[in-house]
């Protein structure tokens, strides 16, 4: 095994945030299922919620009216951006009170590497003590904290003990952890391959450590060496502080679902026109090209596929998309949603291993020599 | 039908079956396992229709038969059972029913006829070579770990396995290094065509065989079959042209270091903690009798390291990706080894010290 220096990330979450801002700025709200989204009766689907709302088994991303249905004395409100933007700055400051070295993964949600710490604090766990009582102090809202020593085991952790906890993972604890974590709980494991884990008898992370990296590359693709590692709680990605584009895209909600394809080709197309737009200004073409659709039922499956050269034309675009639609129920299933994005981007901040020379172009080359 | 068997031998088999039934969509017969007693033993099938899996196991017969049952649920029920024996009975040719011994617990799975599976691929006993099982899984154990994940490059997604004079070859690659092995055995092997040989059934082999004794093969068609012990595997080979892999194998390479494996081996994994995680890049310098390896400058710092060797020629630096060194040192058995080169930007060779049947070709980076 490699050792790597021992780094102390911190992942901090806060608590149901959007819907803990309306609680506080309301305070006739407070213990009521607060659901912030848009009207119950319209297409919108729910941001966050309050943990009371939770209880009903109201989650984010759901449909409003779904959740109207399952608790319909739930308060909708609807979502107020500036409050929440301003509560995650404030945040932010405290954050780098302590540390440059700050990833926010959204407005609620930020990793922090605080290895070498402006206060020269040797405990990452007293950080975040101290990080959560000043959030508190600060906003009146509550955060939950996790402590590790790379972002998924400080991720796991901040999960653990929702909402107000704090939770760390020593590289000693990791281990026993992780072999005993439900499968559901890994990050980076979504609701499919769950339950196609589940399916080959992989339940727990010590099922998970039985199967070489090859075989969890051939059953769930690249990401199959992502699960290899982390498993054994290896994972060197840094906390970065910029975010590095991996993937770019577009998708559209339809104020009605559409059956008709010709329709749907349309909106693809001026979708991968805007596309082509993007990827010119960032000089940068994509070798994968994923074409998303959300059916009337919410349904969602997303059909991609890899390619040798990178495309950014709009034309190269649309014949991959055309290709993607065969193998979905665009035209003849009611469709609510589509969406086309590219990953493997090309370009200095974005592909691996170019310096890595190739064994038989450069023979070919050198036989052109000869 | 029914049998009886101890969950322990059933259990194994079964789980190895659900690796191989498709799982893509449930309640087909593919999703089935074919399971056949006769003769107190019981044959159990499985297949995705690329891979083909066949076992027999001792069991005790009550009544001869045949029938599928859906391999998940099946798995699920022997697996949750506790030790001991446990009886399968089919009634109504509709349904099986799993109890224990002591009749508490009890499973009834719906069936599927077992005409309805499909015929595996069968080859007559004619065509099959056999070989050293040992031998031939330390041939894959040398090249697999160099096959290509990447799907646009399906070809190089196998190991290539041709037969060359009287070795067997088999050669793995991404592209950027490559591992060779041709192997001369005792044993007559017929002439075939090339063929690329898909990863899971050689870890199949690698996993199930007992190293002991001879696995047989047979190429025919575009499939590869095998047996060992008392299973039979089958697949169907990548279709498509490997690469002219003998053109990218250097030839006459003047520049010979001698290193000791471990020492190399040791020097890579320390001084890869400060390589860049994506390139994996990492500096090589052969220098009179020793090595330095040294780490991309970075933020973080720099690790060097110098390791002794027998070298004598011109001092050269070469960039390379460390695992591409440290994959192949993993399963050389000798504990000095060869690196071999002409230049810095043209392919290293890597073999043991004495040469043996196997050797690894790493392509460097470029060096900025």
């Amino acid at each position: 095994m490699y050792s790597y220096p021992v780094r102390k990330i911190i992942h901090i979450d806060m608590d149901a945030f959007y819907a803990s801002i309306e609680q506080r700025n309301n305070p006739a709200l407070k213990g009521k299922p607060v659901i912030v989204s848009g009207p119950p009766n319209s297409r919108s689907v729910v941001c966050t919620c309050s943990y009371e709302a939770r209880k009903f088994g109201i989650h984010s991303a759901m449909p409003a009216s779904h959740a109207y249905r399952l608790c319909p004395q739930g308060v909708f409100v609807p979502p107020h951006f500036s409050e929440y933007k301003e509560a995650s700055r404030q945040i932010h400051e405290i954050f780098s009170d302590y540390t440059e070295i700050i990833e926010p993964l959204s407005l609620d949600e930020a990793y922090l590497d605080v290895t070498k710490n402006k206060r020269d604090i040797r405990s990452a766990l007293l950080i975040a003590r101290e990080i959560k009582t000043r959030i508190k102090e600060k906003t009146s809202l509550t955060a939950s904290g996790g402590v590790s020593y790379n972002k998924f085991l400080a991720k796991i952790a901040s999960d653990w003990q929702k909402p107000d906890g704090l939770t760390l993972i020593t590289p000693k604890k990791a281990v026993p952890f992780l072999e005993d974590l439900p499968i559901g709980k890994f990050y980076g494991i979504g609701k499919k391959t769950e339950e196609h884990m589940k399916k080959i008898g992989i339940l727990r992370g010590k099922d998970l450590k039985r199967y070489e990296r090859w075989e969890l590359i051939e059953l769930f693709g690249k990401s199959g060496s992502y699960y290899y590692d982390v498993v054994r709680g290896i994972d060197e990605r840094p906390v970065e502080t910029e975010r590095v584009r991996k993937s770019i895209g577009r998708e559209e909600t339809f104020s009605r679902d559409i059956v008709d394809r010709n329709e749907i080709r349309e909106i693809l197309n001026r979708i991968a026109g805007e596309l082509e737009e993007t990827l010119r200004k960032l000089e940068t073409g994509g070798k994968t090209v994923t074409l998303k659709v959300k059916y009337h039922d919410f349904q969602s499956v997303t059909r991609s596929v890899s390619l040798a050269q990178p495309v950014s034309a709009r034309r190269e675009l649309m014949a991959q998309a055309e290709q993607l639609m065969d193998k979905t129920a665009v035209g003849e299933r009611p469709i609510r949603l589509i969406g086309l994005s590219l990953t493997s981007l090309t370009g200095d901040d974005f592909q691996e291993g170019e310096d890595q020379l190739d064994l038989f172009s450069f023979s070919r080359r050198n036989q052109n020599q000869a | 039908m029914k049998f009886k068997c101890d969950k322990n031998i059933i259990l194994k088999e079964i789980s190895i079956a659900q690796d191989i039934v498709s799982s893509r969509n449930a309640l087909s017969i593919l999703s089935n396992v074919l399971l056949e007693a006769d003769n107190n033993s019981l044959t159990i099938k499985a297949t995705d229709l690329k891979v083909g899996f066949e076992t027999v196991i001792p069991v005790e017969i009550e009544e001869a038969g045949s029938t599928t049952i859906y391999c998940d649920k099946f798995l699920g029920i022997i697996r949750s059972l506790p030790s001991g024996t446990i009886t399968f009975e089919q009634v109504n040719n509709e349904k099986m029913i799993i109890r224990t011994e002591d009749e508490n617990i009890s499973f009834q799975l719906n069936t599927i006829d077992a005409d309805k599976f499909p015929e595996l691929l069968a080859v007559d006993d004619a065509s099959y070579f056999e070989l050293s099982q040992k031998l031939f899984m330390e041939m894959i154990s040398h090249t697999i770990f160099s096959i290509s994940d990447d799907e646009t490059r399906y070809f190089m997604n196998g190991v290539y396995m041709e037969k060359e004079d009287s070795r067997l070859v088999m050669v793995g690659t991404d592209g950027r290094r490559l591992s060779y092995i041709g192997r001369e055995f005792e044993e007559n092997i017929p002439d075939f065509p090339g063929i690329i040989v898909p990863p899971k059934i050689l870890q199949l082999i690698k996993k199930l065989a007992s190293g002991e004794g001879n696995i047989q093969i047979a190429v025919v068609d575009k499939s590869i079959f095998v047996r060992f012990d008392n299973q039979k595997i089958s697949s169907s080979l990548i279709d498509g042209q490997f690469p002219n892999y003998r053109k990218v194998i250097p030839e006459n390479q003047d520049n010979r270091v001698v290193i000791n494996k471990e020492d190399l081996s040791n020097a890579l994994r320390r001084v890869s903690i400060l390589a860049e995680h994506k390139s994996k890049k990492i500096f090589l310098t052969v220098e009179g009798d020793q090595i330095i390896l040294k780490s991309e400058e970075s933020d973080v710092g720099t690790a060097r390291e110098k390791v002794s060797c027998t070298y004598e020629g011109p001092e050269t630096t070469f960039a390379l990706n460390y695992t591409y060194l440290i994959e192949p040192l993993n399963v050389i058995d000798e504990d000095n080894i060869l690196f071999l080169f002409t230049e810095k930007n043209r392919a290293v060779t890597l073999q043991s010290n004495p040469e043996k049947d196997y050797l690894h070709v790493v392509m460097p980076m470029q060096m900025d």
